[in-house]
């Protein structure tokens, strides 16, 4: 039950002020612009796939903020927008390197799907790989899609770290994110944690 | 489905004075992912920018990064069995400041080793690495209650900012 009346009846003090609100002399409550949309925990025996659908289109940018591990190691992750899987709407360019003399750079264009990396640990709990995933304006129907990501993983010196920009020649507003591991499947327990980032 | 807001604002760190070597967050708890924002004024000697996690300073860390200049220079490099974790190898110099970003996912999870996804930048060029991105994993299953985050055996330099936030997911 909420207060709906207070009276100064019993007050020692004589000190008070009168308001009409409860919240006097306590800060203002200003909620941060990043809310926690969704959260998918795959389930016993892994998956093929991990979809986001439905996403609302409430806010201006998405963030993807994943923790995986895939049935192989060394494999790559990739994704589709709005089950987009015909065509060849989709191109990414990457930025990678395995820590050794060389780094990688590269495209693919003209693609089916967005890669967001070729370094993809395998195990869980050995060599678990995270994903920052930013999807820009994703709701806005009057320019093509554009993402980016940062991930790797590191089994003591070895594995990969890669920065990896995708892009989706379609206007559409982005309402599902479906998620492609290289490997058979995408490991139990790992998890993908969908974010919106509100505009002004 | 939403659980409303969060990267809630833990902990911001202004270095003042010349003695603090390192920064500390203790008894983190109550997040899924943790977010350090460093913003690390001119150092008096080059120094790439390192983390410890629960204090542990055994030879428990690695990691892979790849940084640049720009003009053709990039390094790729690796290391095993560390006593402490590179967060960025972005170096810090005597003239520029830095801003370093680590993102460090599922830190409370005992059911994996943790690791940090590292980026940094320096807004001048010059002959140092000016931008970083780094993976630096620590081979342990323990949750993270103690973050620390330091340039190496340098001190930090006053008016240089660290920031912890934390976010939680649905």
């Amino acid at each position: 039950m909420g207060i709906t009346k207070m009276s100064k009846v019993g007050f020692k003090s004589t000190s008070y002020l009168k308001s009409d609100s409860f919240l006097v002399g306590n800060a203002a409550f200003s909620p941060t612009a990043y809310e926690s949309i969704q959260t998918i925990t795959v389930g016993s025996g892994g998956s093929a796939t991990v979809d986001f659908n439905s996403i609302p289109a409430t806010y201006t940018h998405l963030q993807i903020r994943a923790m995986i591990g895939t049935s192989s190691a060394g494999g790559n992750l990739s994704l589709t927008f709005n089950n987009n899987t015909t065509g060849t709407k989709y191109a990414y360019h990457y930025m990678a390197s395995n820590g050794g003399a060389s780094i990688f750079t590269g495209e693919s264009i003209n693609r089916n799907i967005i890669n967001l990396s070729d370094f993809v640990g395998g195990a869980l709990n050995s060599s678990p790989t995270p994903f920052i995933i930013d999807i820009l304006d994703y709701a806005n129907t009057n320019k093509y899609k554009t993402l980016r990501n940062l991930s790797g993983y590191d089994v003591n010196g070895a594995g990969g770290i890669g920065f990896f920009t995708g892009h989706w020649r379609d206007t559409s507003a982005i309402n599902q994110i479906i998620f492609y591991p290289s490997a058979a499947t995408i490991v139990e327990n790992s998890s993908f944690a969908l974010y919106g980032i509100k505009g002004a | 489905m939403t659980a409303g807001p969060t990267y809630t604002p833990i902990a911001t760190t202004t270095i003042s004075g010349s003695s603090t070597t390192e920064v500390t967050y203790n008894s983190i708890g109550g997040y899924t992912d943790l977010i350090c924002v460093m913003n690390l004024a001119p150092l008096a000697n080059v120094s790439a920018v390192r983390f410890k996690f629960n204090g542990d300073t055994g030879s428990n860390y690695s990691y892979i990064q790849l940084s640049g200049r720009g003009g053709g220079n990039y390094q790729s490099t690796h290391d095993s069995n560390q006593s402490s974790g590179l967060a960025s190898g972005a170096l810090a110099n005597t003239t520029d400041r830095l801003v370093h970003t680590m993102y460090i996912n599922n830190y409370a999870n005992t059911n994996m080793y943790k690791n940090l996804l590292g980026k940094g930048s320096r807004g001048v060029d010059g002959t140092l690495a000016a931008v970083s991105l780094c993976i630096s994993s620590w081979r342990s299953t323990a949750a993270i209650t103690s973050f620390t985050v330091n340039a190496g055996s340098e001190i930090l330099p006053a008016n240089s900012t660290v920031t912890l936030y934390g976010i939680l997911k649905a």
